[in-house]
């Protein structure tokens, strides 16, 4: 009888967890959070579905309040994937990073993910270099270590440039490093690597290397100057470079149309058919 | 005790009065995996003209307090490809579906109205004239003439209830409630947008690609109640009440003040789940409260 009522509550259970399985409204548990430096935070949450399901480049809709002000969710990258959890980096730009900012580990947030597209992986002989300039490496870190993943056995390797504004805004540094990239480093000020921005360093490499430019594939994220002087560059080179786009979000769902943003083929929603671009998609002006 | 939710409007008969605000929900499916589509009183779409529009150059959303700006520019594929795709995919959660309409003219409300009737899945119209009219820069919901006119167009090509949508942007909301009421208009549902801008003083521009948006969420709310307040005073048929409804007491007041059925817009963006959580607040209200009919609660604010 007993076995019997638990078979039962245990079905009942399956159900409930199939119903939760299929929504991407989560409450997730906050189970670490790090100050990186000065307005800089990562924040590690327990969502186990969402980690099932997430692939490098796709973000979360974090509900940053229970108030009515600041009003909507706030879009944040997934930065890394792990097997139960997930965790985001964000800047304290406003009131809603603020808020997050002060977040405690046991805390819940209420997040919508995954969401968007995510990047692409195509299994073939094209060079990946990725190209982070600021925050634009959040989503860069997860990418990363899956590409890492589907280049394992294989001897080849893959170029990280990291564009920073001093030394002290450099981060991720040894997640990359770990993974066995190609780390390449300038600083706006100079004060670590060269005096340069991401793109003028990935030119350097690309020429003294003479990579073939459609033998070499990007994957980028960004401030948008740093994002239209790559998509320039790409115009020759092979069409599975991707760039990771922002713009700000209603309801992350594709619903709205207020996330829209203008490419070559039209009006384009960020967080349905996006947030990753095909760099030819996107306008270099 | 079980509640009664049921509403009419016109000849719409829904199970519950809380529908989803056009624009907020886009063609349903969209919400399909954060929202129980099923449980809702019925989904607005979101408003569709004759031909495709590209939209409003972006950024096309801005926060404010308490609120935020959009200024969509009702981006849609046209009539065409929303009967054919959009509205077979909503069709499957077995919702009531309201569909906002929106042209150019006198004669594109009417024309659309005409492509809509033949088809069942469509349970009733909501004229959105809250959209700019070409011709004057004015909206046709700003006078009662062009409501009226609109209203006409529509309602002789469609045996369908007609739901007209009024706008906030007025000096005086009574004599255009009145005049789509007597041009044959089953429902008002009101309010839309409020025009608003918001600017980025360092760049020197507004924060909206194409300049001025439309307010919506929590900081219209107590305009939206005075308006349906007002409204509810002078025509007799229902008035579909919406304006930053968050929660299920919000809905209550709107109902007092004279809505017979309320419509989630905003929230929708901020908790998926918000037109869930008012049928059942609402329900609960009912019962600790011992009214046995929502119907019962409809304008029942004392003054
Ligand atoms: C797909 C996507 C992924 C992102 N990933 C990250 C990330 O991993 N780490 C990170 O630090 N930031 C990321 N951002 C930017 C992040 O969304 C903004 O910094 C954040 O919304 C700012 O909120 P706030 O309240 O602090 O700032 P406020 O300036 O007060 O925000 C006001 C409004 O503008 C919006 N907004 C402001 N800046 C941006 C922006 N750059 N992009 C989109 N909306 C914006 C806000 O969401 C809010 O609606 C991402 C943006 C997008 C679109
Ligand atoms: C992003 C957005 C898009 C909208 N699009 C439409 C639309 O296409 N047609 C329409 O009649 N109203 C549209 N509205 C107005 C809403 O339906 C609603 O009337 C208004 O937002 C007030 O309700 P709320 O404060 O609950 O959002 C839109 C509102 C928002 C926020
Ligand atoms: S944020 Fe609503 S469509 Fe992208």
């Amino acid at each position: 009888m007993l076995l019997l009522l638990q078979k039962v509550f245990e079905s009942r259970g399956d159900k409930r967890s199939a119903v939760k399985e299929k929504s991407l409204l989560v409450k997730a548990k906050i189970i670490d959070t790090e100050k990186i430096r000065k307005d800089c935070f990562k924040i590690g949450l327990e969502a186990p579905y969402v980690a099932k399901r997430a692939i490098p480049g796709q973000f979360v809709h974090v509900r940053t309040g229970n108030y009515t002000d600041p009003l909507l969710r706030r879009p944040l990258s997934i930065h890394r994937i792990h097997a139960h959890s997930i965790d985001i980096l964000f800047n304290v730009v406003g009131k809603g990073t603020e808020i997050l900012s002060e977040k405690r580990k046991g805390d819940t947030l209420d997040i919508i993910g995954p969401l968007g597209n995510g990047f692409k992986f195509f299994k073939s002989t094209t060079y990946k270099i990725i190209v982070a300039g600021g925050m634009g490496v959040a989503p860069l870190v997860g990418l990363a270590e899956a590409l890492s993943r589907t280049l394992k056995g294989s001897k080849k390797g893959f170029t990280v440039i990291m564009g920073a504004k001093t030394k002290e805004h450099i981060l991720c540094e040894n997640e990359f490093k770990r993974l066995g990239a190609d780390l390449h480093i300038v600083t706006e000020d100079g004060s670590r690597g060269q005096k340069a921005m991401a793109t003028d360093l990935l030119f350097d490499i690309i020429r003294k290397k003479r990579y073939n430019l459609d033998k070499i594939c990007f994957y980028a994220a960004g401030p948008m100057a740093m994002v239209r002087s790559l998509c320039r560059l790409a115009e020759g080179c092979s069409i599975e470079s991707q760039v990771s786009l922002e713009e700000r979000m209603g309801c992350g769902l594709g619903a709205c149309l207020g996330c829209a943003i203008d490419t070559q083929s039209g009006y384009k929603r960020v967080c349905k058919d996006g947030p990753v671009f095909n760099m030819c998609e996107v306008l270099c002006e | 005790m079980k509640p009664k939710l049921n509403v009419e409007i016109g000849r719409l008969k829904l199970k519950n009065p809380v529908m989803v605000a056009s624009g907020t929900f886009g063609y349903g499916l969209e919400f399909e995996n954060v929202a129980g589509i099923g449980a809702l009183g019925a989904v607005v779409t979101k408003t569709i003209t004759l031909h495709r529009r590209v939209g409003n150059k972006p950024p096309r959303i801005a926060e404010t307090p308490s609120g935020m700006l959009n200024s969509i520019g009702l981006e849609n594929p046209g009539v065409d490809i929303f009967v054919n795709e959009k509205l077979k995919d909503l069709s499957k959660f077995k919702v009531p579906i309201v569909v906002s309409i929106a042209g150019d003219t006198v004669e594109e409300y009417g024309q659309l109205a005409g492509a809509l009737e033949g088809i069942n899945s469509i349970d009733a119209l909501e004229i959105n004239i809250s959209c700019p009219n070409l011709h004057s820069g004015l909206l046709f919901a700003q006078e009662a003439g062009t409501t009226a006119r609109v209203v006409e167009a529509v309602r002789s090509n469609t045996k369908k209830t007609v739901i007209t949508k009024l706008s906030p942007n007025v000096t005086d909301i009574t004599p255009i409630a009145r005049a789509a009421e007597e041009a044959g208009s089953d429902a008002i549902s009101l309010i839309n947008t409020l025009m608003a801008m918001t600017v980025d003083i360092k760049e020197k521009v507004s924060t909206l690609g194409s300049v001025t948006g439309g307010l919506s969420g929590p900081a219209i709310m107590p305009i939206a109640l005075y308006m349906i307040w007002r409204t509810a005073r002078t025509v007799k048929i229902p008035i579909i009440g919406m304006g930053g409804i968050m929660g299920w007491e919000d809905a209550v007041a709107f109902m007092m003040c004279g809505a017979s059925a309320v419509s989630i817009g905003t929230a929708n963006f901020v908790n998926p789940s918000t037109a869930e959580e008012v049928i059942e607040g609402m329900a609960a209200y009912l019962r600790r409260h011992g009214i046995k009919d929502i119907n019962a609660l409809v304008g029942t604010l004392r003054t």
